[in-house]
């Protein structure tokens, strides 16, 4: 590093002189051990900074520069200060209430489906099968392609006389409009929603299962276990922490996954599948109110960061630099 | 014998199992080779015809809308790449007051939905006259995914004895001359996982782009796509050979590095 009188012996590019630093300065194997030891604030900087730059720029600016903002009201270019006015604005809209309860309806009923249907594919194919193979990435699809084209594939299946009506036609005679009926929007985006990653908990857990030593579950077997006790009492204590850690990424990823209703519903009928996400992104974009999207942006901040948090504060120590 | 039959049953029930989760997909490709009529009972006689592709192909804006979404993804894996390796390297190798709480704040950006950024993103946009810039948005995008990188990476650096690093030090090597050619090369595997990743997460985007891009020339594939499906609802043929060409991307790449994914994903599996 710049002035670290060791390492800055050999300039990038110079052929290499055996031992020319450790002559020179006397060599600190412990200091070495400890990481370099010495100017390491300007070493940091070099090779952290460059990443820290970019989350400063993206993230960190963009972030606070919205706190700031949400506590003004912006008309016709002119913006002034309102204080809490934004935010007591959606907590008295009405809407507030029936767009979390939506938020928590989509995540629980995603979640449910994804995590049940992954532990059961997990649990399926977590045996030698030849064709497993071959048919891994047909599994995996789902998961691959883009929002937009998995929330095209169902809108075409649950559209008039598609795929999902000629399967019910035996006992439906006319289908539902699926996605323009009220009752039936939310469960049919979560059926789709439940499709779409479903296959990461099914890498997570069949990852999980395969360490898993056999002779575990032999042992149980010859104790006469049956297969719902070796799952409830070895296979998914033995798998708790990724359970845990699938479990945190996926309520967040899923609690703030957009694309999924608003491509196929745009938040409708009426606003019967409008989650918090789609609330900010309708409201920026088709009501064009900015300042209440930003206040509503920095609530869904906090609601995330709040969820987040003992997953965050866990993770730290099982990564420990 | 009776072994035999079990075993060819368990295959047969993968089949299957896996021939029904992908229907909605294989539907996807099915239909779009129908011609015009989609409609058409599904068992009828099947003439596949690309005719839907043709029509993608040369009346609309796709072909371009296609390479707007590869300067876009290109951008963000050439930016997050170098500084991904960088930062993993850093938090792997060098001891500094401050580095867990660093570090702790790169955990911070991998749970930072983008649905709650999208308006402050917006804001400085329009502060910067960035809109329309597919340069700027690929460094987004590479701004949320660099955490799932830096994890990955640094996780292989973990996994290299330190005495590789005192033995190249020992024979003059700087520390830049260390992680160019004597680290790089053994962490190749995790960086090439990382670009992957970045390319198909990005390619999945619709959120950012369809708020950061105005103008229909530079939308890119997966806006594109919307848009013409608000327009055109009834030309599902060509919506969904359009669906089709934009997966194709993100599916090749994602089959080709699965077996990495776990790893990034859970980031303490040791490799």
């Amino acid at each position: 590093m710049p002035g670290d009188p060791v390492l800055e012996t050999a300039r990038p590019g110079a052929p290499l002189r055996r031992g020319a630093g450790l002559v020179r300065a006397g060599f600190p194997l412990g200091a070495l051990r400890r990481g370099f030891g010495g100017h390491n604030i300007a070493a940091a900087a070099l090779w952290i900074g460059p990443s820290y730059v970019i989350f400063i720029l993206i993230m960190a600016f963009p972030i606070v520069w919205n706190i700031v903002e949400s506590f003004f009201a912006s008309s016709y270019g002119k913006s002034s200060f309102v204080g809490l006015a934004n935010f007591r604005q959606i907590v008295d809209s009405g809407q507030f209430g029936s767009a979390f309860l939506l938020t928590l309806y989509w995540t629980a009923g995603v979640f449910i489906g994804q995590f049940v249907l992954g532990l059961l594919l997990a649990l399926f194919f977590n045996r030698r099968l030849w064709i497993s193979r071959f048919i891994k990435p047909l599994i995996l699809i789902p998961w691959a392609i883009p929002g937009i084209v998995s929330s095209t594939a169902w809108t075409f299946l649950y559209s008039q006389g598609g795929l999902v009506d000629q399967i019910l036609s035996p006992f439906l005679k006319t289908g539902p409009a699926w996605l323009a009926e009220p009752s039936l929007v939310m469960p049919a985006v979560i059926v789709a929603g439940t499709w779409k990653g479903a296959p990461f908990y099914f890498l997570m857990f069949l990852a999980g299962l395969q360490t898993i030593p056999a002779e575990m579950i032999e042992a149980a077997k010859l104790d006469g276990a049956n297969r719902w006790q070796i799952l409830t009492h070895i296979e998914l204590p033995f798998l708790r922490n990724l359970i845990g850690l699938t479990s945190a990424l996926g309520l967040i990823w899923t609690a703030n996954y957009f694309d999924g209703i608003y491509l196929m519903t745009g938040g409708g009928p009426a606003n019967d599948s409008t989650t918090l996400p789609i609330w900010i992104y309708n409201t920026a974009f088709s009501n064009f109110d900015l300042s209440e999207a930003s206040a509503m942006s920095v609530i869904l901040l906090l609601l995330v960061l709040l969820i987040a948090l003992p997953y965050l504060v866990g993770r730290r120590g099982e990564d420990a630099v | 014998m009776l072994f035999r039959v079990k075993r060819m049953a368990w295959n047969v029930a993968a089949l299957m199992i896996c021939l029904v989760l992908a229907i909605p997909f294989i539907w996807t490709v099915l239909e779009s080779l129908h011609g015009a009529d989609v409609f058409a009972p599904a068992f009828s006689v099947f003439r596949p015809t690309l005719s839907n592709y043709t029509f993608v192909f040369f009346h609309t804006q796709l072909p371009r809308q296609f390479l707007n979404s590869l300067i876009a993804c290109g951008t963000a894996m050439i930016v997050s790449i170098p500084v991904t390796a960088m930062a993993a390297y850093g938090y792997s190798r060098i001891r500094f007051r401050g580095k867990r709480l660093l570090f702790f704040g790169v955990l911070v950006t991998q749970i930072l939905p983008a649905t709650a950024l999208v308006i402050p993103l917006y804001k400085v946009w329009s502060l910067g006259h960035l809109f329309n810039n597919l340069v700027a948005l690929g460094v987004a995008y590479a701004a949320f995914n660099m955490a799932l990188g830096i994890l990955l990476v640094k996780n292989f650096f973990d996994n290299l004895p330190m005495s590789l690093d005192e033995a190249a030090t020992l024979d003059g090597c700087s520390r830049r001359q260390v992680f160019w050619y004597v680290l790089r090369p053994l962490v190749t595997p995790a960086i090439a996982a990382t670009a992957v990743f970045v390319f198909v997460n990005a390619w999945q985007d619709y959120l950012l782009a369809s708020s950061l891009i105005t103008n229909t020339g530079d939308f890119t594939a997966n806006v594109g796509l919307y848009a013409f499906k608000g327009a055109n609802t009834t030309n599902w043929g060509a919506i969904l050979a359009t669906s089709v060409l934009v997966s194709l991307p993100s599916v090749l790449m994602f089959t080709a590095a699965q077996r990495y994914f776990v790893r990034v994903v859970s980031g303490g599996v040791k490799g």
